[in-house]
């Protein structure tokens, strides 16, 4: 899909080259479900639709990114005060890097090269080179930072302040806080859309979803939903956002073109993470009570499909990878 | 280099988990109890929200907004305080509803580390539940599920307000309500 290739960033084609070569690109979709309550991550086959592998990470594991290729995934311990590396294609443990007191959110850069790590007590989000897995920098931001989204051009991240009621704009080159939206009551978790235009972010408290643009930074739309709010995917070409209420056990759609609530689906119990699966179709659902994932069919708006994970399953963040293809960038 | 990199990590992996101030992580309970009646009979006994007569520990309740959702209930404990609760979900035909705890009185206050902390009728912050009724085996089955944190949100809890304290709490209010409420079906 993006194949960029600019001579003039030899150093960074090198590094993306040796990345590529230490972990070839992954085929088949998994999604990765971090268990909080039981310090591990189950791995799904979504071709399958079953566990094909469950592995021990650090202590009371809650966020989770993976890089577009699917060749690494990076799980937040908030407890055990790291984040975990997964090999995406052997689903062996490569690392446990040392973070600060409370990692939470987790995203990684669209070209693999920077893992961003918020800390849900120091106000701060902590930048890693995926390389070296050594910090490379600090920004800091609103109070209690959650869910984080990195523009599809990678020039910014995005990170939802849940205590300061707002999204930090950030430049990805300079790690400086560019701009500031005011959005709901404690937002949590948000998605970007393909274009890079437009944020949703799902707001825990106001039990509503903002829609802000991105080029002000200004609310386009609040959205009603139901009990806690907590995370949110897009799916059929951005014109459905699907949001998790953690206390109504059920999932809103919003129509993107409308703002307007079209479905509320029934799922598990408190659901949490969601994300989309690269055919576009399909949302995948953490039930953190039930200890399960809810598949829903985002045409057809129904469950097709429940699988058994670990117990407390969260799943915060981008679980599967985005894109339909392993991809190759180099910038 | 780079393998010996590796197994420094993994070092501190182990090193790290074993280590640990503790952050607050919500805790959840299931309890259930198999009842010899049509689920119809029991739902008829716990389907009024403002009525919590069912279970032994309450003393009285009182309701405002009845089945709807957004309905406050507070319930007078027999062994004193209050728990004021909100109505999240009312389904009548699954038998079910849901709802949380938005206020609770203090029965105490302990010292920890240096402060005063209030303790409340449950230990317990955040707390959500729901209870249903289900069809099985010819009988019922009643489900009661909590989930909830830790009294204390801040590193390093008192006993007092720890997950042991909150999980035990929780567990000495669903278990005797469920038992009563099948004594209660099952006389019928």
């Amino acid at each position: 899909m993006i194949s960029l290739l600019d001579s003039s960033k030899t150093a960074a084609v090198i590094i993306a080259a040796a990345v590529f070569l230490a972990a070839p690109a992954v085929a088949v979709p998994y999604a990765y479900i971090t268990n909080q309550l039981d310090n591990t991550v189950s791995i799904i086959d979504t071709a399958s639709g079953t566990v094909i592998k469950t592995v021990v990470v650090g202590s009371k594991p809650a966020g989770v990114a993976v890089t577009p290729d699917g060749a690494r995934v990076y799980i937040t311990n908030p407890e055990g005060k790291s984040f975990s590396v997964l090999d995406g294609r052997r689903h062996e443990l490569l690392a446990s890097v040392p973070v600060s007191s409370g990692p939470l959110g987790i995203a990684v850069s669209p070209t693999g090269e920077r893992i961003f790590v918020a800390d849900w007590y120091e106000n701060e989000v902590f930048v890693f080179d995926a390389l070296s897995l050594q910090q490379i920098g600090r920004i800091g931001v609103g109070q209690s930072p959650s869910g984080m989204e990195v523009s599809p051009d990678n020039r910014y991240l995005y990170v939802a302040n849940r205590i300061s009621n707002s999204v930090s704009k950030i430049d990805v080159k300079t790690l400086a806080v560019v701009a500031t939206a005011d959005v709901g009551r404690h937002p949590f978790g948000l998605t970007i859309d393909a274009d890079g235009r437009r944020l949703y972010v799902a707001n825990v408290e106001s039990d509503d979803v903002t829609v802000v643009d991105v080029l002000d930074m200004k609310k386009v739309a609040t959205v009603p939903v139901e009990s806690l709010p907590y995370a949110t995917a897009l799916a059929v070409n951005d014109t459905r956002l699907f949001i998790t209420n953690q206390d109504d056990n059920s999932v809103s759609v919003i129509d993107t073109g409308t703002f307007e609530v079209i479905a509320t689906l029934d799922v598990g119990g408190k659901p949490e993470g969601i994300a989309t699966h690269p055919d576009d179709r399909h949302v995948y659902v953490a039930n953190w009570f039930d200890n399960n994932v809810s598949v829903i069919d985002a045409v057809l708006l129904k469950t097709v499909k429940t699988i058994t994970t670990g117990d407390g399953s969260r799943a915060f963040g981008r679980f599967i990878r985005k894109n339909r293809w392993p991809i190759v960038i180099t910038r | 280099m780079k393998r010996f990199a590796l197994a420094i990590s993994v070092f501190m992996l182990f090193w790290i988990a074993s280590a640990g101030a503790h952050g607050p992580v919500r805790q959840k309970i299931t309890e259930t109890i198999i009842v010899d009646a049509p689920p119809e009979a029991v739902w008829e006994i716990i389907k009024d929200y403002g009525d919590m007569s069912w279970h032994p520990k309450v003393e009285k309740t009182t309701v405002e907004g009845g089945n709807e959702k957004g309905a406050v209930r507070v319930m007078t404990l027999k062994d004193g305080g209050t728990i004021t609760e909100e109505l999240k979900k009312y389904n009548a035909k699954k038998m079910s509803y849901a709802y949380k705890i938005t206020d609770m009185s203090t029965v105490k206050t302990i010292e920890h580390l240096g402060k005063e902390e209030p303790i409340k009728v449950l230990p317990v912050t955040t707390y959500s539940a729901s209870i249903t009724v289900k069809a099985k085996d010819g009988g019922s089955e009643v489900i009661w599920k909590a989930a909830f944190y830790r009294g204390y949100m801040n590193n390093n809890p008192p006993e007092e307000l720890n997950e042991a304290a909150a999980t035990s709490a929780v567990k000495a209010v669903l278990q005797p309500g469920l038992e009563n409420l099948k004594k209660i079906a099952e006389a019928k």
